[in-house]
């Protein structure tokens, strides 16, 4: 049943709430298309995890680099979602971010780390000078209310 | 995004409006660290939104406030910025109301702007 | 009426200790949680709203209660801190609490009620304040509304108790009373046709296994070949009794593999953990094939298999070398075929190495065919033929923290090129499926490898089908 959407956005925080909604209304027809009406917690965690993946895109943006715009997939099915996140920052390692120590309460470094507690799997390589982060989430009968 | 502010039994409420998000997180850290301590209630009645960047400023907010021995509480969150607050663990930071008015109450008489 | 369930996590002290991966909130008597018997038991009062405050965190309670809709209620949650008292809680639910009677059901116990009587009459009626106290808990009314005075129920006020639960002891002693004697007061899970014999969804008995009665079973439970299940058994979900393995009066919890050979009678058990609920004393089990006679596996044996699945690694690298190199090349023209590289674990000794990941999109004639062939894995061949992962074995681990503390905890991890839960297609993939991987593990061969990746090879070929069907439902 596969759909796609795809959105090529400014890295400007001004777009942000469009890309997190745009997200949102992804996992809605992905659920909707299983008969799950309500589904919080699915379209919950890809707007969560949108909305830090494009703060990320916009943050680490070097402003002397020559304009380019955030590409934002979704690839749509059935009961589950794929949302694929490409800019061209430098290069980062999914695996040498440090997660944060929830217990000293720090002021920020939460971004990737709920994304991973949210999305089922999230992976992030290096193409032709793009970061390219793919996520997935499959919803769950229970995540239905 | 807009944060009405109000003062209430000598509590500053301030109620947000919309997304807590990287835009509009820094309004609410500048808003946050511009009283001079004392206590606060947030209403979060009008919020529907909030991701690691308005967790940030929360965060930072109650920090400063503690440390200038005042408070923060927060008021009827939606079940999105719970959800948030329970991943990051913050919700062992927070006393947490349904009810802006009962979280106003809590404060102790002495303790007000 | 309104129900307000104030729960802290210092009253399941006794169950983390023991079982410190298995959130509280959902602890179970006969496969029901705790909370739900007290859900069951608000609607009999009449309550169609339930709010839990805890200071516990939600999610997995979340997941598995919702909002309430299964029952036809509204449920809601609220945090609360660790130093919050009943007085404190009350008042962060304060417009919750308002307006209406209110049930405050507060602490770590267990409701005895019956479910055929009615308690709404009672509840309208009795005066507020403490009605039911134990050890760990109580149960009280709230009312800022004058009593209703309502006509008197007949008779004497419907049965209600309430036991403490402070140990395991106790949880399993209820469990086994519950089963044994009030099985008939509660709405419990399982297909119940047969007098004392609850059974659950994916359910598989061998012909030659026993179930004797009063036993419950929870869904996708595997029991084999002259195993003995009962009479006194309570068997959790996403479990296997193994072959001739006898359960008498015991409690096996969730995602638990119970070995060969294997008598279990009076105990409580959970993954590797084995409690004896009389004398209060826990067995922790090094053999991650828990409680099963051993399999010898010497080193000879351990080169033998890895000569073998990389033998056969070697002649699927062979004949399929051309359908990849063709395939491949068509779908990554056409965007179908994407390559990442992640770090994942090899061994239980802190090895990792960095796998190619391919994601494949199905779709189309080609996809389809390279997905039957399961050609993604074909850049793993490689690391096969190495010795670095077996032909088939358990599921891969991601390099991470959180998964390492789970290989050392349970030695039986062996990544493989395909996870022996894809050959059994059992259970449905959103399942636990190590437990399944486990149990293979434990039975494993060179030649027994070999046909569980026909089996594999076969599923592939069948595996578009059955997602169809199973998207239908």
């Amino acid at each position: 049943m596969k759909e796609r959407v795809t959105l090529e956005l400014p890295p400007d925080l001004h777009f942000l709430r469009l890309a997190a909604m745009a997200g949102a209304e992804a996992a809605r027809y992905a659920a909707s298309a299983i008969g799950m009406q309500r589904q919080d917690v699915f379209t919950h965690a890809v707007e969560l995890a949108v909305s830090e993946v494009f703060t990320n895109a916009v943050k680490h943006r070097r402003a002397a680099t020559p304009a380019w715009h955030v590409m934002i997939h979704f690839g749509i099915n059935a009961g589950d979602l794929e949302v694929i996140v490409k800019d061209r920052n430098p290069h980062f390692d999914l695996d040498s971010v440090p997660s944060p120590d929830v217990d000293a309460f720090p002021e920020d470094g939460y971004g990737l780390y709920l994304v991973k507690q949210v999305m089922d799997t999230v992976t992030v390589r290096r193409e032709a000078q793009c970061n390219i982060v793919t996520m997935t989430k499959t919803i769950r009968p229970e995540d239905a209310t | 995004m807009q944060i009405d502010q109000q003062v209430m039994k000598n509590i500053f409420v301030f109620m947000p409006r919309g997304r807590l998000d990287a835009a509009s997180a820094p309004l609410l850290r500048e808003r946050l660290a511009a009283g001079d301590g004392g206590n606060m209630v947030l209403d979060f009645s009008a919020v529907d939104f909030m991701d690691s960047s308005g967790l940030g400023a929360l965060v930072a907010g109650a920090r400063r406030l503690r440390a200038q021995h005042g408070d923060i509480k927060l008021a009827c969150i939606a079940d999105t910025v719970r959800r948030v607050l329970e991943l990051t663990r913050a919700d062992r930071l927070f006393d947490i109301y349904d009810d802006p008015e009962a979280a106003i109450s809590s404060f102790a008489p002495e303790k007000s702007v | 009426m309104k129900t307000l369930l104030v729960i802290k996590a210092n009253t399941f002290d006794w169950l983390q200790a023991v079982f410190p991966d298995r959130s509280p909130l959902l602890a179970s008597v006969c496969n029901k949680p705790l909370l739900e018997y007290l859900l069951d038991f608000a609607i009999l009062c009449g309550s169609r709203h339930f709010r839990l405050a805890t200071d516990m965190p939600l999610a997995k309670v979340e997941a598995v209660f919702g909002g309430g809709g299964r029952w036809g209620i509204e449920l809601t949650y609220a945090p609360i801190r660790k130093t919050d008292d009943l007085a404190t809680a009350l008042q962060k639910n304060s417009r919750y609490c308002a307006g209406s009677r209110l049930l405050v059901m507060q602490g770590c116990f267990f409701l005895h009620y019956d479910k055929q009587k009615n308690y709404g009459p009672f509840m309208q009626t009795t005066a507020p304040g403490e009605l039911l106290t134990c050890a760990t808990g109580r149960i009280l009314i709230h009312d800022a509304t004058p009593l209703k005075t309502a006509p008197s129920p007949d008779g004497s006020p419907p049965p209600l108790a309430l036991t403490s639960l402070r140990s395991i002891g106790e949880l399993y002693r209820l469990s086994m009373r519950v089963l044994g004697r009030d099985a008939r007061q509660y709405v419990l899970p399982g297909y119940n046709n047969e007098t004392d014999v609850y059974i659950g969804r994916n359910v598989m008995i061998a012909r030659s296994a026993r179930i004797e009665p009063p036993v419950m079973i929870g869904d996708h439970v595997q029991i084999h070949k002259n195993a003995i299940v009962g009479p006194g058994a309570v068997i959790g979900r996403n479990v296997i009794i193994d072959a001739y393995s006898r359960i008498h009066h015991s409690v096996i919890l969730d995602k638990t593999y119970v070995g060969e050979h294997l008598v279990l009678d009076r105990k409580l058990a959970g993954g590797r953990r084995l409690v004896d609920p009389g004398e209060e004393t826990m067995v922790q089990l090094e053999d991650a094939h828990l409680l099963s006679t051993m399999r010898p596996s010497s080193r000879g044996r351990n080169r033998l298999q890895r000569l073998g699945h990389g033998l056969l690694a070697a002649l699927l690298w062979v004949v399929l070398a051309m359908p990849y190199a063709l395939l491949s090349f068509i779908l990554k023209r056409q965007g179908r075929w994407r390559r990442s590289e992640a770090a994942y674990w090899v061994d239980s000794s802190g090895r990792s190495v960095r796998l190619t990941r391919v994601f494949l999109n199905p779709s189309g004639f080609c996809g389809r065919i390279a997905a039957s062939l399961a050609l993604d894995r074909y850049p793993l061949l490689g690391r096969v033929m190495r010795g670095d992962l077996a032909l088939i074995g358990t599921r891969r681990l991601p390099a991470t923290a959180a998964n390492r503390a789970v290989i050392e905890a349970d030695a039986g991890y062996r990544p493989g090129l395909f996870s022996y839960a894809e050959a059994e297609h059992w259970p449905v993939p959103e399942y636990d499926q190590d437990i399944v991987d486990r149990f293979h593990l434990a039975h494993q061969t060179l030649i027994y490898d070999f046909v569980m990746m026909v089996k594999v090879l076969l599923n592939k070929l069948h595996e578009e089908t059955a997602l169809c069907k199973s998207i239908s439902k």
